[in-house]
């Protein structure tokens, strides 16, 4: 049970003036970035000779956001749509072949919703583009 | 008479005090911030606010009388640039003053508390109507302790004269330090004058939005938002008149950055209030004025009492 | 014999039709089909004799042929009972609520959302539907399809086409605010809507206030803006789908729903999660109790007007946003469960930070004990104001840190443990204060147990797998899982019929149970206290109206929109009123 002569206004006085001395807590985003941590779940990266088109990652997509579409003989592509995916790496957890992959890359804003569905093409033959 | 033009327009008039008033803002804004542990806003951001007020629309509502929802920002903001004449800044004379001018700075210190009763009551708002009639009820909690603790030092003086009372503290040197408690009333009556934390009932954002000011939007938000501004120079002007009178007569120059130093360190104290305490009832906030605060400045008014009479 | 097993004998002995056919599923489970008839009988019984005091919810099911109603009572030491009933569509049920008034809401859900016809409830605003639903429509059952509204013109009736100006002429106006006629809390002046949009509530609710003066003599709650029509959206997806949609129902308590569904199916499937992984997952749900505290700390702090401590809370909240977001992955909505245990594993570099966050929340929550016990502001602000006494506790059934305040000891995790709380030792906090104040302590009491107990899961976590592999199929059965979240008890009940989707999943969020009490805390208390008392029982409404399902009150439709159609709604009845939104931004935003 406390005192009553300690139940006085202003308790908080000593923190707050001490904080003048300290430097802010703010990030000061965008001149200042937080790093994010490696296994942070951001955009989806998919490599597309690993895949072998069991399309496990859309039956489990609960969002409906990655489509796999055959291109050509074992050769596969995948549509992404950035705005619908919700970033929750189970198409990551589901695929036998650990073709799909998660970056911690967060800042993918975009003013065109078009711009938000990206296309992951197969390889032709030797390097894979992903375009955005 | 361009003489009487400059005075109330440029210095110490309107562009004066918007400008100090302005930076006034920010140096509260940011030292709220600082003790807070964040950034806080730039210098810049009191003067883009005015502005970026006056260039929006202004909506009226359907049911608010029109002419006084029109016309209370505006006196709002003049009645404080009115009051801030007679307050002397540095060496011991306002620029008008007569005897009993000390009544007339605290009538028109009155009158914005009564522009937002009244342009709330006007708005015909729910909010509105909350917000108004809590101003008024606060008002009859703070104005007595105000007015008392401000008149207390006059006892001494023996005047109702801003300026000689200045003068009188200036040729009688450490007399203001019997008056320090009637400066800690006036600090504390001062914050429910100007509807700061604790005692900002009336604009209880998460209680009623925002209080009289609901309906305004515009020019005239942007006049009610400076009155405010003002009044928390003038109020602090005054409370450094009446109870921090050192240092007046020496040369413009250093005396202005005394008095620089005065009106800032009473913001200073307003905004470490502002941090540190909730915000009260309003019945809380009527019970403590007039069993605390109201006492106390009666206990000043006794002392000085007790020190005329010995024949200081 | 345990506790179970004697229930299951004296109502195998009292009714003598109900031999063999009580079901103990496992430790503190029992299902029990009831014919309509005889259950008013069965009912009184059980809460009388058998000692089964607590209604947690009522689940609604279509089962095609007939409907289904399934009454789960709950025993203080965690024993649940589920009472079942299957009954022809066109037969109307007796309420429940003269024994239980805090079944009044489960109730008008589900009349709202199925259809179901309930004799004896109150007349009253309908939740969760709004009140332009059309009439026959009820979205829960199964051959309700979206398309039955594609004509609908969402009109009030009356109604002019000119921009309503206030709040008045967009909700109808409540009348009722359960006033004892002739009291003279009748002789109110004036109705302040608070809500659906105020600076005091964090998401929507509308609170219609009557008021004299300050004091306020009577509120009308009104909530369902936030439904979203997740229950119904659960049967259309697969088990492991859902686990994400359910984890999106909240943000400040997603693990708690994604654990609790989790579970469930666990249950269901007969799979055995390995120790490190339900140790993982109680480490997060502490760590998410920890944070969903800090931030009641801060809300309750803006709420009174004490901005200081709202940043410093929200301040000290980033170090556990950070740490979750090491180990897993995001900042809320972990996606840390997975049907069968967790997905990720902690490693040995992020224990001695769990550490060091820990140590150091920990020394700054005595601070905020120290400001909450010292300061003179906040106490005065805090004391008195949302009083419930222990007696109105029990019979609104509150739950969580409210109803603890005013002395209930019930906790999940001790009473029904979970996951890894039968190996931890920890203290329920109760008070006894029985207002906010007394909140504001059994949360910050509960914040430094959680340290305690993130001490102790991290020292004795123990090696092995994280998870076992789980079948797409579950196989069929029923399962009712509970889990204590921040605010309250929260419950699932989820039915599997053996396919790859669900058959029925019902939510129970606690702050369901906790809104009822907020019309009795604000009797006669000053408008000024409002935000702090809703504010107090820490509402979560999107956890709340999560499937609301809209019960029109006259149709007990229910009707789930998706996010296009809501959108296109929303759209359509504006432009109709002259206000044209699509004017107004030059971005592409879809289909229109």
């Amino acid at each position: 049970m406390k005192k009553k002569w300690s139940i006085r206004p202003g308790v908080m006085v000593e923190l707050v003036l001490k904080s003048l001395f300290k430097k802010p807590v703010t990030v000061k985003y965008p001149f200042e970035k937080m790093e994010m941590p490696g296994k942070f779940r951001g955009k989806l990266k998919f490599e597309s000779e690993k895949c072998i088109g069991c399309l496990l990652c859309m039956k489990d997509c609960p969002a409906d956001a990655i489509k796999i579409v055959k291109v050509g003989e074992k050769k596969f592509e995948a549509q992404i749509d950035l705005g619908k995916c919700v970033y929750c790496a189970q198409c990551v957890d589901s695929c036998p072949t650990k073709a799909l992959a998660i970056t911690p890359e967060y800042e993918l804003a975009q003013i065109d919703r078009n711009k938000l569905k990206i296309v992951y093409h197969a390889k032709p033959d030797s390097s894979a583009q992903g375009k955005t | 008479m361009v003489n009487a033009l400059f005075i109330i327009l440029i210095f110490p008039g309107f562009l004066f005090l918007s400008v100090i008033s302005l930076f006034a803002e920010y140096f509260d804004r940011k030292l709220y911030a600082r003790l807070q542990n964040r950034v806080g806003p730039p210098w810049f951001q009191p003067l883009a606010d005015f502005i970026k007020l006056l260039g929006k629309e202004e909506v009226v509502p359907e049911e608010a009388d029109r002419s006084m929802f029109n016309l209370a920002p505006v006196f709002a903001m003049a009645s404080t640039i009115a009051a801030f004449f007679y307050i002397p800044m540095w060496g011991t004379k306002a620029i008008y003053s007569f005897s009993g001018d000390l009544i007339v700075i605290l009538y028109l210190l009155m009158i914005p508390t009564l522009t937002f009763f009244l342009g709330g009551w006007y708005s015909r708002s729910l909010y509105s109507t909350i917000g108004a009639v809590r101003s008024i009820t606060q008002l009859f909690a703070y104005e007595i302790p105000l007015f008392i603790s401000l008149l207390a030092p006059t006892i001494l003086a023996g005047t109702w004269s801003l300026s000689e009372l200045a003068n009188f503290y200036t040729t009688h040197p450490w007399y203001w330090l019997f008056n320090l408690i009637g400066f800690g009333v006036s600090l504390v009556a001062l914050l429910g004058k100007l509807e700061r934390v604790p005692f900002d009932i009336p604009e209880a954002e998460t209680e009623i939005v925002a209080g009289s000011f609901t309906e305004y939007s515009g020019r005239l938000l942007a006049y009610f938002r400076m009155a405010i501004d003002i009044e928390t120079v003038v109020g602090a002007s005054l409370i450094a008149a009446v109870f921090l009178p050192f240092a007046l007569n020496l040369n413009p120059v250093l005396g202005f950055l005394i008095y620089l130093l005065k009106i800032f360190f009473i913001i200073g104290l307003l905004s470490l209030f502002r941090t540190v305490f909730a915000r009260m009832r309003i019945d809380q906030m009527i019970n403590f004025c007039w069993t605390y605060v109201a006492p106390i400045a009666f206990l000043q008014v006794l002392i000085n009492l007790i020190l005329k009479g010995i024949g200081l | 014999m345990t506790v179970e097993e004697k229930v299951k004998e004296q109502l195998e002995s009292r009714f003598a039709d109900l031999k063999g056919t009580v079901k103990v599923q496992r430790a503190r489970r029992l299902w029990v089909e009831v014919k309509p008839e005889n259950f008013t009988a069965v009912f009184e019984y059980a809460i009388k004799d058998l000692d089964f005091p607590i209604l947690c919810t009522i689940t609604g099911i279509d089962e095609g042929a007939n409907f289904a109603l399934i009454y789960h009572l709950a025993q203080k030491t965690g024993a649940v009972l589920n009472l079942k009933i299957k009954f022809d569509k066109a037969r109307a049920i007796k309420t429940i609520s003269t024994y239980f008034p805090a079944a009044d809401i489960y109730e008008r859900e589900v009349v709202d959302l199925f259809g179901i016809k309930i004799d004896g409830l109150k007349p009253g605003l309908r939740y969760p539907l709004p009140d332009n639903w059309p009439e026959g429509q009820y979205p829960m059952r199964k051959d309700w399809k979206i398309e039955s509204l594609k004509d609908y013109d969402a009109k009030f009736e009356n109604e002019s086409l000119s921009i309503p100006i206030g709040p008045k002429t967009l909700i109808k106006e409540p009348t009722d605010f359960g006033f004892i006629p002739g009291s003279r809390h009748e002789e109110h002046e004036v109705v302040i809507p608070v809500g659906p949009q105020h600076p005091a509530l964090k998401e929507p609710e509308s609170f219609s206030v009557a008021l004299r003066g300050e004091r306020i003599m009577g509120v009308n709650i009104r909530i369902g803006y936030n439904h979203r029509g997740i229950e119904k959206a659960c049967e259309s997806q697969s088990y492991i789908q859902d686990v994400y949609l359910v984890e999106r129902i909240c943000g400040i308590c997603s693990h708690t729903h994604s654990t609790c569904f989790v579970q469930g199916v666990e249950e269901l499937a007969g799979l055995q999660v390995p120790k490190r992984g339900l140790y993982i997952r109680t480490l997060i749900a502490e760590l998410e109790r920890v944070h969903s505290h800090l931030l009641w700390l801060g809300v309750a702090g803006h709420e009174i007007g004490f901005d200081t401590l709202l940043m410093y809370t929200w301040r000290d909240r980033e170090s556990v946003m950070d740490l979750l977001t090491l180990i897993t992955g995001n900042r809320v909505n972990y996606g840390i469960n997975t049907i069968g245990g967790v997905r990720r594993d902690l490693d040995a570099t992020q224990i001695p930070e769990i550490s060091k966050v820990v140590d150091k929340l920990e020394e700054q929550t005595k601070y905020y004990i120290q400001v909450a016990m010292e300061e003179v502001t906040l106490i005065q602000r805090l004391s008195g104001v949302g009083k419930l006494s222990p007696q109105d506790v029990v019979r609104l059934g509150t739950l969580g840190p409210t109803a603890r305040a005013s002395g209930l000891d019930r906790d999940t995790r001790r009473d029904d443990p979970y996951a890894a709380y039968g190996d931890l030792s920890f203290k329920v906090i109760t008070d006894n204060h029985n207002d906010v104040y007394g909140r504001t302590i059994v949360r910050l009491g509960e914040l430094m147990e959680s340290y305690s107990m993130i001490r102790q899961l991290v020292k004795n976590l123990p090696d092995g797998p994280i998870a076992v592999k789980a079948p797409r199929r579950i196989p069929e059965g029923e399962v009712f899982s509970r889990y204590e979240a921040p605010r309250g008890e929260d419950v699932h009940y989820i039915k599997s019929n053996g396919s790859t989707n669900p058959e029925r999943v019902k939510v129970r969020a606690p702050t369901l149970a906790n809104i009822q009490s907020v019309s009795k805390m604000l009797e006669d208390r000053y408008l000024a206290d409002l935000p702090i008392v809703i504010a107090a029982i820490d509402p979560c409404f999107s956890c709340t109206d999560r499937a609301i399902q809209i019960q029109d009150y006259t149709q007990g439709t229910e009707r789930v929109m998706s996010w296009e159609d809501l959108k296109q709604f929303s759209l359509d009845w504006y432009r109709e009123r002259g206000v044209d939104f699509t004017r107004l931004s030059k971005v592409k935003w879809g289909k229109d």
